[in-house]
């Protein structure tokens, strides 16, 4: 692991971020397999990033009709796409406390979760190579 | 004095100034009270000091209403202990008073309100606290932090408030039992089982008490005063099936009340929670031990434990609940899953990936809740025709709580899970997703996933109780609305008094046994100064 405390937070943000930004940064290949192929070799970017696709696949499964980037990608509106991935995280964390201050939240196999929160990981879980 | 029942002749008759019946927590407490005055006690109790078949198998009934356990398939005798002691034997030591806002009446939990509030009882807390070797009398978590250094507590800022609980290993059976022995005015009569109450001819007043025993001697006892103390559902049947040649429906039952608003705690293992903290981070929400008011007294547990507001109770209009947690650290789930992770697509140290985003560390937690039933008259204690060993009728238990109450239970985790979200702290799993829907929260979306979700209208997921049997003689000024009056005297026979559980109108979400005791210190208060004085 690095050593920096915050490169954790930044790659795994990349990975919610997934696509283009991904792209545009030159990493994609490298986080998004690494989403799956970290839980194998004991990873702790690859055991977030896998542990944030599963939950984004269980979401896709009771909501089949977010299931493609461009939908995520637009319902999650800038979120998914601002210049500074770490202004992501602060955004993202400050859009869930909204969701469950305004009661946007969803219990997906009894788990009160935001729904930001979900899509965000759906998009983790569609653009890693092992997405359904 | 201690005496054996069953060296007692058949057909005598003991006389006293107090007839106790029932020697479990509240009997004991009121008997130890009395110890060393003027009045000549006579404490009555069905059991021995040590557990008996024959004598337990005196509690056997039936479950005629909804199960008081399903997965333990949980049969009536077993929530009770026919000895010296009492119920209380089982009992776990968590004590705290009942809320203040249970006292009240509340418009939105139909038949609530008791004759007393809070504020009346604490002076007789205090005291229970001493007879219960807890530790100071506070239960605020701010004395703790400051005085005890028990840490900081959380979502201050939530819907939801701290509270304290404290444990002791002490229960009054065990404490006062040399006391009572060797007092000498009191005696503790073993082995001798009320099974009748006798009503005067006119029906005005209690004559006697019929006691029985296993090995068939018979005999009487006679006093001013009689203290029915067998708790929520031997108290009922035992009104109920005495003196039917004077009173028909049973002693005390004038308005068809005895039995009734048959109360438990819904007590629920709910789920799971992640936190975005590390394992140390919630000391005050801990079990730790702490030294009790008496340096003698052997120490307590302490634990913090989160409930709705008082404010948001009344503005959601949520029956009283208490949620506890049991920090384990992430890695543990490997070795102890959360019981809800067999059911669940959705694997905890999953969902924990969520809540540390920044890479901060994450703990798992159980979740506990014991929630209030709110009073239902047809919750109730009824009479079999099958009869135990000493002739005395069976009792069937009723029990009914209501899909409110199940519904106040989850909108009140629901307000947790929400500041658990809203103030970046972790989230929270509700044990199983079936039972959620708009129905119980209508300002959220549901995306419901369990296939039992079918079982949503009705609300009914299996809850657990707490052997806490409440209100089946509950108290209320107007005879028409309770059994007993402020002073836990039955309405309509002067002479007789209940102790116990089965006098609360409501249950809140506190262990009955701090505030029964409380009660108990209260009624012997009344009986030494005011009525036997």
């Amino acid at each position: 692991m690095s050593d920096d405390p915050t490169a954790v937070t930044r790659r795994a943000m990349l990975r919610w971020l997934g696509g283009g930004t991904l792209a545009a940064l030159g990493v994609r290949a490298q986080l998004a397999a690494s989403a799956e192929a970290g839980e194998a070799n004991g990873d702790a970017d690859g055991l977030v990033a896998a542990a944030l696709a599963r939950v984004g696949r269980r979401y896709l499964e009771v909501t089949p009709e977010e299931r493609d980037v461009a939908t995520l990608r637009a319902r999650l509106g800038e979120l998914s796409a601002p210049p500074d991935v770490l202004a992501h995280v602060a955004a993202l964390e400050q859009a869930v406390r909204r969701d469950f201050e305004r009661g946007d939240i969803l219990a997906l196999d009894g788990w009160i979760l935001s729904r930001t929160e979900l899509r965000a990981a759906a998009l983790v879980a569609l653009t890693s190579p092992a997405a359904p | 004095m201690l005496i054996d029942a069953r060296d007692i002749e058949s057909g005598r008759v003991l006389r006293a100034d107090v007839c106790i019946i029932g020697a479990g927590a509240a009997g004991v407490t009121l008997a130890r009270e009395l110890v060393g005055g003027s009045l000549d006690v006579l404490l009555l109790e069905s059991g021995g000091f040590e557990r008996d078949r024959g004598t337990m198998a005196l509690n056997e009934g039936r479950i005629i209403g909804e199960p008081l356990d399903p997965t333990m398939a949980l049969r009536l005798e077993a929530t009770r202990l026919r000895m010296f002691g009492g119920t209380a034997n089982h009992y776990a030591g968590w004590s705290r008073p009942l809320e203040a806002l249970a006292f009240e009446r509340r418009a939105w939990v139909p038949d609530s309100g008791w004759p007393l509030t809070q504020d009346d009882l604490v002076p007789f807390y205090r005291r229970a606290s001493a007879a219960l070797a807890l530790g100071p009398f506070e239960y605020g978590w701010q004395w703790w932090h400051r005085e005890r250094g028990m840490g900081d507590a959380v979502l201050a800022d939530s819907d939801l408030a701290t509270g304290m609980i404290q444990i002791t290993t002490q229960h009054p059976g065990a404490r006062y039992r040399d006391a009572l022995v060797a007092a000498a005015n009191v005696r503790l009569c073993l082995w001798g089982t009320a099974v009748e109450l006798t009503l005067a001819a006119d029906g005005g007043h209690l004559a006697g008490v019929e006691v029985a025993t296993l090995t068939g001697r018979r005999f009487r006892a006679e006093a001013r005063v009689y203290v029915l103390a067998i708790g929520g559902i031997e108290v009922p049947r035992l009104l109920l099936a005495s003196s039917r040649g004077v009173r028909p429906d049973g002693v005390g039952n004038e308005h068809d009340l005895v039995g009734r608003y048959f109360m438990e705690h819904l007590n629920l293992s709910c789920g799971a929670a992640v936190f975005a903290r590390d394992k140390d981070a919630f000391p005050l929400y801990q079990m730790r031990e702490s030294a009790a008011e008496d340096p003698g007294a052997p120490p307590i547990k302490v634990q913090g434990y989160l409930a709705p507001d008082r404010e948001v109770q009344r503005r959601a209009e949520l029956l009283a609940m208490e949620i506890t947690i049991g920090i384990l650290p992430l890695f543990a789930l490997d070795r102890i899953p959360p019981p809800t992770e067999r059911l669940s697509g959705l694997a905890t140290k999953d969902v924990a990936a969520l809540v540390s985003l920044r890479d901060g560390p994450a703990v798992a937690s159980a979740v506990r809740v014991v929630a209030e039933q709110a009073p239902n008259p047809l919750s109730r204690v009824t009479l079999l025709a099958e009869r135990d060993a000493l002739g005395v009728p069976r009792a069937a238990l009723d029990w009914r709580p209501q899909a409110s109450d199940r519904e106040s239970l989850v909108r009140g985790l629901l307000l947790f899970a929400r500041a658990l979200g809203r103030s970046g702290l972790g989230r929270l799993q509700l044990a199983t997703g079936e039972f959620f829907g708009n129905k119980v929260f209508p300002g959220a979306s549901f995306v419901v996933t369990d296939p039992l979700a079918e079982r949503l209208p009705a609300l009914d997921f299996a809850v657990g109780t707490g052997f806490h049997h409440m209100g089946t003689a509950r108290m209320h000024p107007d005879p028409r609305h309770g059994v007993v009056d402020a002073h836990c005297r039955v309405h309509s026979v002067p002479n007789l008094y209940v102790a116990g559980s089965a006098v609360f109108p409501t249950g809140g979400s506190a262990g009955p046994t701090f505030t029964l005791v409380a009660l108990a210190l209260r009624l012997a208060d009344h009986l030494r100064h005011e009525v036997l004085a």
